[in-house]
């Protein structure tokens, strides 16, 4: 496979990619680091993407994976997954504060979700893939993505109402 | 859309039993107009899955990043870097030694001029010796 026929078949979902890193690690350096990493791995098995039926959610997959091998040798060392936890919040908390307080409001919430309530917020409602997608992703099977997702924005609404009631207050 | 539509579809939301195309009308509804002071808080939900759904990665993908080492090139190179270098050695060396043996050269030069001018003064005085021997002679062969 040349170059650009690779490019055209990955590129347009790298920014799926780039915002599912994010949301796994939270620091934005390292989202771009996994970006790039994922696209490395594709390129060096480039003859093999043909035979995946769909390659955006292979890749998905992948940096799913990878992202939580990075995690996992983080908390292997567990000062510096407290200290960077820290100062990647904060960096990113100060950005949505300057966009937009309810962003911020909003953010606060999903972060507090578990990892798989997160992955699932992120996989349906931010980038909308149907539910057969998303087990593929997450190797989770579909009716079990149904109810994870269902408990996810069930606590979003609840906390939402909580936080909004309090400001009205 | 009637706002009890919307209400239906937002329980059935949250019980995670929209359909994408439903969940795309929510949204639609959320992120575009003035909605009642009860439903709010929803619009911050939304407006943010619309905000995060925009983010982009900003870095360009490298794809040649690793550089691969040309083994061949680097054994030829190595060869010339050895012949080169054992050339340029072995060319100093000859220079030293030549610069060597151009000081002995000189060194000996000097110790035979050295040696001649005193030998050229001997002789000068030598000369002057027979010249007071001649005078000498010339009297006592008179006064004989």
């Amino acid at each position: 496979m040349h170059q650009e026929a690779f490019l055209q078949l990955v590129m347009p979902f790298k920014n799926k990619v780039y915002r599912l890193a994010k949301r796994m690690l939270i620091s934005n350096d390292e989202a771009e680091d996994a970006t790039q990493e994922l696209y490395l791995k594709l390129w060096n098995q480039k003859e093999k993407l043909i035979q995946y039926q769909n390659v955006e959610a292979y890749a998905m997959t992948m940096i799913k994976n990878y992202c939580l091998d990075q995690l996992k040798s983080k908390r292997a060392d567990n000062l510096t997954l407290v200290y960077s936890n820290y100062t990647a919040s904060d960096a990113s908390l100060e950005k949505t504060i300057e966009l937009q307080d309810s962003i911020d409001k909003v953010h606060q919430i999903i972060e507090g979700l578990t990892a798989q309530q997160k992955l699932m917020i992120q996989l349906r409602d931010i980038e909308q893939y149907e539910f057969e997608e998303i087990a593929e992703i997450t190797g989770v099977k579909e009716a079990a993505v149904r109810v994870a997702l269902s408990r996810a924005r069930q606590i979003v609404r609840e906390q939402l109402i909580k936080k909004h009631q309090y400001g009205i207050k | 859309m009637e706002l009890n539509n919307i209400e239906k579809l937002l329980d059935k939301y949250f019980e995670g039993a929209t359909s994408l195309n439903e969940e795309a009308i929510i949204r639609q509804y959320f992120t575009t107009q003035k909605v009642p002071a009860h439903l709010e808080a929803y619009q911050d939900l939304f407006g943010y899955y619309a905000f995060k759904n925009a983010e982009e990665s900003n870095k360009p993908i490298v794809l040649n990043k690793k550089f691969k080492v040309p083994y061949k090139w680097l054994s030829i190179a190595a060869m010339f870097v050895v012949v080169l270098g054992s050339y340029l050695y072995k060319n100093q060396v000859d220079k030293t030694k030549q610069a060597q043996l151009l000081k002995d050269y000189q060194t000996t030069q000097q110790a035979l001029e050295l040696i001649s001018n005193n030998l050229n003064k001997s002789t000068f005085a030598f000369a002057q010796l027979q010249e007071f021997e001649n005078t000498t002679n010339k009297i006592f062969k008179e006064n004989e």
